[in-house]
């Protein structure tokens, strides 16, 4: 049984929303960020893009199935806190039934639960920018005072991405993955190809990711503003495009953009889900794909001579793909490894390995 | 007559134990999206509860008549229409089209059929050539083969597994189905059923009972995008109807891997069959080893894309019927407060929405009737809330009375309930847990997930709760929010309603309410349906004045079939006519009145008192409005004199039982004049119970029954509709005692006289009624129906039953 105790979430702007806590009873600070998907609680939660934020399930009832053991997207989820309207119940016993609430306890990891989560969503619409937030056992003025004191890192990917180079061999083609926060589900893409993947550090030269002779490079999905990643990062992707073909995805699109000249705007209110509309412009076709994004490229920015748009989101009519027009490169703002998420732009891969079997070639 | 092309629609005819009313309420919708587009719409229907042809520009012709293929043969003659839309119709419709297509008819006058080829109308009507296409696109489907000897059937089983279901194959249908579980009752079986087939022929067929349904609602348009529009889990397990089970939209218990294979296969299959509009797909899914098959597919409306649309907020029919127009669904553009866009994004909850069956078993005399593949339920309700819980709750609503009765049940008696699930199978479930039963225990039981079970035992935690701490403060706040009823917890504290109001107004425990948005709160969406919840912010601010809160007719029941539903939305437009915002308290997903072009506001909520209350409290509404309110009169609003609560007039006699012809005078007063309204004649036999407008009477009959009606209208009498029956008796016509008519009646004269007798009964109301619009009216045309006969659920329901008025489940027109 679990033991239930009061707990807050507090935002910057002095909004206490209380409810009862779950998991790790710490105290954690983070940008609270909401997604609005439907399933998929454990991908979510274990996506190193959360670093360092608190995330809101707009859908109400979560930590319904039991951790899975195939589908965690990390080893450690580097996430601070879940916010939820209702916390499953959960009575089962036995080997493979471990709760969200034991999860989160287990990674020291606190949650929320019984919150008015649409009026959560609401505030963090209404206050147009990016709220921090804190998970406290009580809103007092020193919970704020500690809110208001806390400095959130800007060099995310530096704390989530690996810092050694490691192998995940198979048969098929070289892949070299670029970590600034990689997700599982890019690897398990590439392992369904066979390909032979090392995962090298996000401070890897060009000159060290050429010296594996890789056919393909991708530069992997993470956290934070683009901008804040060193800008020997852009060097690297100037380089290694001219070689070998490129897929950035997330972050990696967006490092890729301004790697080429483009320009990177903060949304006032992320955006984190799979239901909006985008638009493939080459077929006039509509896709799904789940969506998590702090930051956009700035259509205007971007330079037609070097690069063109592939993907918008009919919403927002924001860019969520880019190709280049002299290389073999090419990104998406998006995740097309799902997970979760619809498997329409899946074969985004299929075309990075076209890629590299041409340039073989 | 302008030069707009035309759509011919097919009604889906008189409302049975399939259609419930969703397919009329779907109509409006959709008929107002092809008009948008440039159409004019025609429908043929004889389903006399179909209030679509009474509403302002919904349906531009109407033909009476049954939507068969010689009457829509000769309107296709007479209309030469640019286009048929045969998705509203249910099932009946696509075989009448294809009968159409094969004729010759729709290549002759350039038909274009709307939704989907008719190579596509052929497979779904032939489910082996349906399966064939399935098969090609890699999808799986249930295993089954013909066998000869026992060593074939043996073989098959190796592949497929236990359980499988034998039949004898024969030439007419009926044959005995088994289900067996192990070799030693293959053998028998397949022995048994060789021996009574002439072709010594055996179906050996994959039995996929006690897996988990799950269905999918794939939205397409002509270019070939798709979307999904909602996944639905249904809690019971395949082996009992999808329309018996209680559903929950978002699925609760799938892997996220689990519902993106779903939607890819769902997405191939719509896209293979090349269907514009929606695609309804049935799954049963193995939770053990992952392993799913196609077990349905309907491309075309039903109950499925009500609940959808009431529970996410996305205008599925409005969609639709844009979509069949060949729209894009990345230019549709939503009015009623939804954003740009809105209809190309996959809509997505901020709530749970349970769709509860609502059974009518008991009435018919049916007991211990097991739920199986054939439907049994005559309505639905659905409950929306914030949790799991709260929604599920909310839907019980209607049976509260059955609460707490299994209580006394036996252990025995009540695991035969749980092993054998009858109708309201959760109520057993619950009082299992109250006793102790492990869910883990009960879930091998009954199939249903644990998932659900463990939430059902947080609900008996609450009620052990509530049982501990009467009167207590934590306790109820506790209760409601987690969506237990004002009536659930009387009856566990022992008092009333009125004094839980109270208490909770005492104790701040104050009820808020939520807009329903397709966009989960992210966008800024107001399409102005609410529900309510106990949390911190409340979305819903009263409408302008003056204005109206109207009570929906609830579930479908047997009596009177849609025909409430009807009524009450020719009210609501009246209401609207007459400068009244009129805001609808429904939970009934297939009401008509859930459309923003009759009410102009609607909450999703039970129509109890608790509801009421908070709702009117918030509104204030000038009149209350509906059928009948047994607690009109202890509403707050209504005793201090605020709102005035309006009934409908209820049927003052109660249905006659014996069989016999009865002669009725129609009349209508007005507090100080009559107005006749003619003469029907009321057949009641054991086989059938019709009524005629106008017929032809035994001379001097009519005259004799006019004077008596004329002489029992009194001026005591309260205004409105009035009916006076007489009966043959050696002769004599014996006068029965003045009453007025059910509401059934009210719509059969309304469409016979061509009067709008729901408007008149408002404009009474509203002290606007002037005798000569009547006058007026009733001079000009009148339509050409004159027979209603009434229809019964018996036969689907394998019922040996005389007819009863009080059972009639829907009805059809007749013209002479």
């Amino acid at each position: 049984m679990r033991i239930v105790a009061e707990r807050y979430l507090i935002l910057e702007d002095g909004t206490v929303f209380s409810g009862e806590g779950f998991g790790a009873p710490a105290v954690t600070f983070g940008e609270v960020v909401f997604n609005t998907a439907m399933a998929g609680y454990q991908e979510i939660i274990t996506n190193p893009v959360y670093f360092n934020q608190i995330v809101v399930f707009a859908q109400p009832n979560v930590g319904n199935l039991p951790l899975h053991r195939n589908i965690y997207e990390t080893i450690t989820p580097p996430i601070k806190g879940v916010v939820v309207r209702d916390l499953a119940a959960f009575n089962r016993q036995g080997p493979r039934q471990v709760s969200l609430d034991q999860y989160l306890l287990q990674m020291n990891i606190p949650g929320v639960t019984n919150i008015d989560t649409r009026a959560l969503i609401h505030r963090l619409n209404a206050a147009g920018r990016p709220l921090r937030g804190s998970i406290v056992p009580v809103a007092d003025d020193h919970a704020f005072d500690q809110l208001h004191a806390t400095v959130l890192t800007n060099q995310q990917v530096a704390q989530v991405a690996t810092p050694k180079p490691f192998p995940n061999p198979d048969v098929g083609q070289t892949v070299v993955v670029i970590d600034f926060g990689l997700k599982n589900g890019i690897l398990r893409e590439l392992s369904r190809r066979k390909c032979n993947v090392t995962v090298l550090p996000f401070s890897a030269s060009a000159e060290e990711i050429l010296r594996l002779d890789p056919d393909g490079v991708v530069l992997s999905s993470g956290p934070g503003n683009p901008q804040n990643v060193r800008s020997s990062v852009l060097t690297m992707i100037q380089t290694v495009q001219k070689r070998v073909p490129l897929f950035g995805i997330g972050l990696g699109h967006e490092l890729f953009a301004l790697a080429n000249g483009a320009k990177i705007r903060r949304l006032p209110v992320e955006h984190h889900g799979q239901n909006h509309p985008i638009k493939e412009i080459i077929t006039d076709q509509i896709v799904y794909a789940s969506q998590a994004e702090g930051f956009l490229v700035e259509r205007d920015s971007v330079d037609r001579q070097a690069l063109y748009v592939t993907y918008v989101d009919l919403l927002d009519n924001s860019v969520q793909g880019l190709r280049h027009r002299q290389y073999p490169a090419f990104s998406v703002q998006f995740f097309p490894d799902g997970a979760p998420g619809p498997d329409e732009t899946n074969a985004l891969f299929d075309e990075f390995m076209e890629m590299m079997k041409e340039e073989h070639l | 007559m302008t030069a707009e092309p035309v759509v011919l629609i097919i009604g889906a005819g008189a409302d049975n134990l399939q259609h419930e009313g969703e397919l009329n309420a779907a109509l409006v919708k959709v008929a107002q999206a092809l008009k948008k587009s440039g159409y004019q719409t025609h429908l043929i229907d004889n389903n006399p509860f179909n209030v679509a042809p009474e509403l302002p520009a919904v349906i531009d012709h109407y033909s009476v008549a049954a939507p068969t293929v010689a009457n829509l043969t000769r309107a296709i003659e007479q209309l030469q229409p640019a286009a048929l839309l045969p998705t509203l119709g249910g099932r009946a419709a696509l075989q009448v089209t294809e009968r159409l297509a094969t004729s010759g008819i729709l290549n002759k006058y350039g038909v274009k059929i709307m939704g989907m080829p008719v190579a596509t109308i052929r497979q779904v009507n032939n489910p082996s050539v349906l399966n064939q296409t399935l098969k090609q696109i890699g999808a799986t489907t249930k295993k089954i083969a013909p066998v000869t000897t026992y060593a074939d059937a043996r073989d098959l089983v190796d592949e497929i597994g236990f359980p499988v279901v034998v039949r004898s194959v024969v030439p007419q249908a009926g044959s005995l189905r088994r289900i067996v579980h192990d070799y030693h009752e293959l053998q028998l079986a397949v022995s048994t059923a060789i021996q009574h087939s002439p072709s010594h022929q055996a179906m050996v067929q994959q039995s996929l009972a006690g897996l988990k349904e799950i269905e999918v609602v794939v939205a397409r348009d002509q270019s070939g995008m798709m979307m999904q529009l909602a996944m639905v889990e249904d809690l019971d397990p395949i082996g009992i109807h999808a329309g018996d089970s209680v559903a929950v939209l978002p699925t609760q218990t799938l892997l996220d891997r689990q519902i993106q294979d779903m939607r890819d296969v769902a997405f191939k299959i719509t896209r293979k069959l090349r269907v514009v509009g929606i695609n309804h797909v049935q799954f049963a899914l193995n939770q053990l080893t992952g392993q799913f098959y196609v077990i349905k597919n309907s491309p075309y409306f039903d109950r499925l894309a009500t609940f959808v649309e009431q529970a996410t907020g996305y205008p599925v029919a409005r969609v639709y019927g844009h979509l069949v127009a060949g729209k894009l669904l990345r230019d549709i553009r939503l009015d009623h407060g939804l954003a740009k866009h809105t209809a190309a994004m996959e809509p997505v909850l901020d709530r749970t929405a349970i769709r509860l069956p609502v059974f009518a078993n008991d009435q018919l005399g049916v007991q211990n009737k097991e739920l199986t593949t054939e439907k049994q339920s005559v309505g639905s309700v659905l409950g929306l809330g914030r949790s799991l819980l709260e929604a599920l709750l909310k839907a019980l609503g209607e049976l509260h009375p059955d609460f707490y009765a299994l209580a006394d049940l036996g252990d025995e008696e009540l695991d035969q309930l749980l092993i054998h699930p009858r109708p309201n199978r959760l109520l057993p479930v619950f009082e299992a847990i109250r006793r102790g039963y492990l869910t883990s225990e009960l879930s091998e039981l009954t199939k249903l997930d644990q998932y659900y079970l463990d939430q059902f035992k947080r609900l008996v935690e609450l009620e052990k709760r509530l049982l501990q701490a009467p009167k207590d403060r934590a306790a109820l706040t506790a209760a409601k929010y987690w969506g237990f009823s004002d009536r659930l917890i009387g009856q566990l504290w022992q008092c009333s309603v009125t004094e839980l109001r109270a208490l909770r107004q005492e104790w701040q425990i104050h009820r808020t309410f939520k807009e329903v948005d397709p966009s989960a709160g992210e966008l800024a969406q107001h399409p102005g349906t609410y529900y309510a919840t106990f949390e911190m912010e409340n979305e819903s601010q009263p409408v302008a004045k003056p204005r109206v809160l109207l009570l929906g007719a609830g579930p479908r029941t047997l009596g009177n079939g849609v025909a409430n539903d009807y009524l009450l939305t020719r009210v609501a437009a009246e209401f609207k006519r007459q400068g009244y915002a009129v805001v609808v308290v429904e939970n009934n997903p297939n009401s008509a009145l859930l459309n923003r072009a009759v009410a102009t506001k609607g909450y999703l909520e039970p129509r109890d008192y608790e509801w009421v209350a908070a709702i009117m409290a918030l509104e204030r509404p000038d009149y209350l409005v509906s059928l009948a309110c047994p607690f009109a009169a202890e509403l707050p609003l209504v005793k201090a004199g605020t709102t005035r609560a309006l009934a409908l007039p209820p049927a003052s006699l109660t249905a006659p039982v014996a069989h016999e012809v009865r002669y009725q005078y129609n009349v209508f007063f007005d507090g100080h004049y009559t107005y006749p309204l003619g003469i029907t004649r009321l057949l009641l036999t054991p086989a059938g119970i019709k009524t005629e407008f106008a017929p032809d009477l035994p001379a001097g009959l009519g005259q004799t029954l006019a004077q008596a009606g004329e002489a029992a209208v009194s001026p005591e009498l309260a205004p409105g509709l009035y009916q006076v029956e007489g009966q043959l008796i050696d002769g004599q016509l014996a006068i029965q005692p003045i009453h007025q008519p059910a509401p059934w009646m009210l719509v059969f004269l309304s469409q016979v006289t061509g009067l709008d007798l729901a408007a008149v009964w408002v404009r009474l109301a509203l002290q606007k009624f002037s005798g000569r619009l009547l006058t007026a009216a009733m001079q000009g045309q009148r339509r050409q129906a004159t027979r209603l006969e009434a229809l019964f659920p018996y036969a689907a329901l394998h019922l040996n039953r005389s007819t009863r008025l009080s059972e009639m489940m829907g009805a059809r027109l007749e013209i002479e």
